[in-house]
């Protein structure tokens, strides 16, 4: 998955740590440093795939130009970065069109799959009725599951854990990302309830010695692959 | 001196004065001038009443009007004086000793063979056969009067002043030894002793109650001080902990103990650890802050949800966990808070009630509130900790580094203060069992 994003972060060095583990994922990433230039860049007419936009900024702040995008029918999906986590800048944040939410200091990688998602998601048909990835294939409307044509029986949190692997098949889903979209947890439980969930959803979809799909990338969260 | 000048009693006592003085002097000038008036009226009937008999004795001479007149001299004493001036001016009877006076009232001096001069007050009436009669009163009564009514004042003013005095030696000293423990208590508090606390006196006066409240600020912020210590030194040894593992892991990578590979994934695991110790601090501060948004949800299905994304999890632990609710128990709270509220007291049993305990999750009405409990059957918690599990980085078993910050509890605290829930612990000597008791929806909103 390659793509172009546009990156409005004053810190310098950030945004250049930014740009370059980006670039190792395949993305072409713009960069402006000011609020009222990204806002410019960003309403230019030069299609992005993504909008990173810091919340703090010189000029203009980065809630006003989310907004000002929004109301200017640029529907672009915008990751906001914050240094604040707070329940009440999050929900301002997601109530001024941003699809999606990162604290500062955060991980690159999580940066990437979150990135990464914001961008599957806005291209590809989120009314499909049915995923296939290799020999598996997920029912969503009757929230069934086949491997290889055999039923498998999931719990409603398992179906929904594959759900959103399968959504973004082949990418990495961090661990926050797993706990925010099927537990709506935006916290990490200390015990392993997400290690427990794939753990079992593995061993159900493996049934019968067949290949694993669900692959762990260690300390940042797990992938579904075709076999 | 000059500490007695700056007093609040001093300056009080000053202004005590000055409404006395203000009422006294007022009191004075009244006073004289209407006993002036009022005397002098007197004084003028007197005079009048020993006037008319001899004016009437006119018409039968002025022979009867001098015998007359000898004859009250004699008998009258020296308050009241007589004069006869014929119509050439001249004095023809009485002792009065006086000039030629115009017909009506007037003040005169009269010589007074004893005293000498003496202001008086004279009547000269016309008579019908020429002649002028005066009659004079003495007026030395009448101004020994006001002269003492003036004295009076006086010493009402040197009084006033002397009270007074004494009054701002008295409130200054009062109001030291009553204030003054209140600044030495807040001068040790500033400089960072919150030990002191001001003596309270029996009678309850408005000094006590301002001691009280002071008091009472002094143990909230002294509790909160300590608080901030204690949490300050716990996050500086907690995170020691993790950034000294992470240093040696680097240390052995750059050495080549292990490969760089190896070094820096160990090395990232510790520093994860470390931030999530600060997410964990941030989300607890959150919560304390206030921050919440309630909203009406059924707590029985919440809880239900929660338990069957643990129950896996508790099965993998070798324990089990049941849930047993009422249908339709609205609440209103935070819904993201009181899940996390569940999902700590279920870490917390999963943490310390040890492998092969049984949970229970119980939603129920009690009265008019809904009762969340998490109950367990494990060693439970000496009663004399109890009160201290809900502290920050509390953890009863010190030795035991389960990977745990020693928060779970802090927060389910502040979840429950935040939501309006009242928390308790139940004593039972059997498993540890926590409560929140939640105001149901039709409260919350009614």
């Amino acid at each position: 998955m390659t793509g172009s994003v546009l990156l409005i972060e004053d810190d310098k060095d950030i945004s250049a740590r930014i740009v370059a583990r980006l670039a190792l994922g395949g993305y072409s990433t713009s960069v402006i440093h000011d609020g009222a230039d990204g806002l410019a860049e960003a309403t230019s007419g030069t299609a992005f795939d993504a909008i990173v936009l810091d919340r703090r900024l010189p000029t203009t702040d980065g809630m006003t130009i989310l907004r000002s995008l929004r109301s200017q029918e640029v529907r672009t999906p915008v990751l906001m970065l914050t240094a604040l986590d707070r329940v009440e800048d999050r929900v301002e944040g997601l109530k001024g069109g941003a699809d999606d939410y990162l604290v500062k200091p955060f991980a690159f990688d999580e940066l990437e799959a979150r990135l990464g998602a914001l961008i599957r998601r806005s291209h590809s048909d989120q009314s499909v009725s049915q995923i296939c990835v290799g020999d598996l294939v997920i029912d969503l409307m009757r929230r069934h599951v086949t491997r290889a044509g055999v039923s498998v029986l999931l719990q409603p949190r398992e179906f929904r854990l594959l759900e959103v692997l399968a959504r973004n098949a082949g990418a990495t889903v961090s661990r926050m990302m797993l706990l925010e979209q099927v537990w709506n947890y935006r916290f990490d439980p200390r015990t392993k309830v997400l290690e427990t969930h794939v753990s079992r959803l593995r061993s159900k979809l493996n049934e019968g010695g067949r290949p694993d799909l669900i692959e762990t990338v260690r300390s940042v969260g797990y992938r579904l692959m075709a076999a | 001196m000059s500490a007695l000048r700056r007093s609040a009693g001093t300056r009080i006592a000053v202004s005590a004065a000055g409404i006395f003085l203000l009422a006294s002097t007022t009191i004075g000038l009244a006073a004289i001038v209407i006993t002036q008036w009022r005397l002098q009226a007197g004084l003028d009937r007197y005079v009048e009443r020993a006037s008319a008999p001899l004016v009437s004795r006119a018409a039968v001479g002025r022979a009867a009007v001098i015998a007359a007149i000898a004859a009250r001299e004699r008998r009258t004493g020296d308050q009241i004086g007589y004069a006869l001036f014929d119509s050439e001016q001249r004095r023809v009877a009485g002792s009065l000793d006086i000039a030629y006076p115009a017909a009506g009232w007037s003040n005169i001096d009269i010589r007074d063979p004893v005293e000498g001069r003496d202001p008086a007050r004279a009547l000269a009436t016309p008579l019908r056969n020429g002649d002028r009669l005066v009659v004079a009163g003495n007026r030395r009564p009448l101004i020994s009067a006001q002269s003492a009514i003036g004295a009076l004042y006086l010493l009402a003013v040197v009084v006033t002043l002397l009270l007074c005095g004494i009054m701002a030696i008295v409130l200054s000293r009062y109001l030291a030894r009553r204030l003054g423990p209140i600044s030495r208590v807040a001068t040790a508090a500033i400089d960072g002793g919150f030990a002191q606390r001001i003596p309270i006196h029996a009678v309850h006066d408005e000094f006590d109650a301002a001691a009280m409240a002071l008091n009472l600020m002094l143990d909230r912020v002294g509790g909160l001080v300590e608080s901030v210590r204690q949490v300050s030194s716990d996050i500086a040894h907690d995170l020691r902990t993790p950034l000294t593992h992470a240093r040696s892991e680097l240390e052995a990578g750059l050495v080549g103990h292990v490969t760089a590979d190896i070094a820096m994934a160990r090395s990232l695991d510790h520093l994860d650890s470390a931030l999530d110790l600060f997410a964990a601090i941030l989300r607890v501060t959150e919560v304390e802050g206030g921050h919440h948004h309630p909203e009406p949800f059924a707590l029985d299905l919440l809880a239900a949800d929660v338990v069957a994304s643990f129950r896996p999890v508790f099965e993998d632990a070798g324990s089990v966990v049941s849930v047993r609710t009422v249908a339709d128990a609205y609440v209103s709270a935070d819904r993201a808070q009181v899940a996390m509220l569940l999902v700590n007291l279920l870490e917390n049993v999963l943490r310390h009630a040890g492998s092969g305990a049984a949970a229970v999750v119980e939603v129920a009405r009690a009265g008019d509130a809904i009762r969340l409990t998490v109950r367990d059957d494990g060693p439970g918690v000496p009663v004399h900790e109890r009160d201290r599990i809900f502290g920050r980085f509390v953890r009863l078993d010190p030795a035991r580094n389960d990977g745990g910050f020693g928060l779970g509890l802090s927060m389910v605290l502040a979840v429950a203060q935040a939501n309006g829930a009242a928390l308790s612990v139940d004593d039972s000597d059997v498993g540890f069992s926590v409560s929140a008791l939640f105001v149901p929806l039709g409260k919350a909103y009614g």
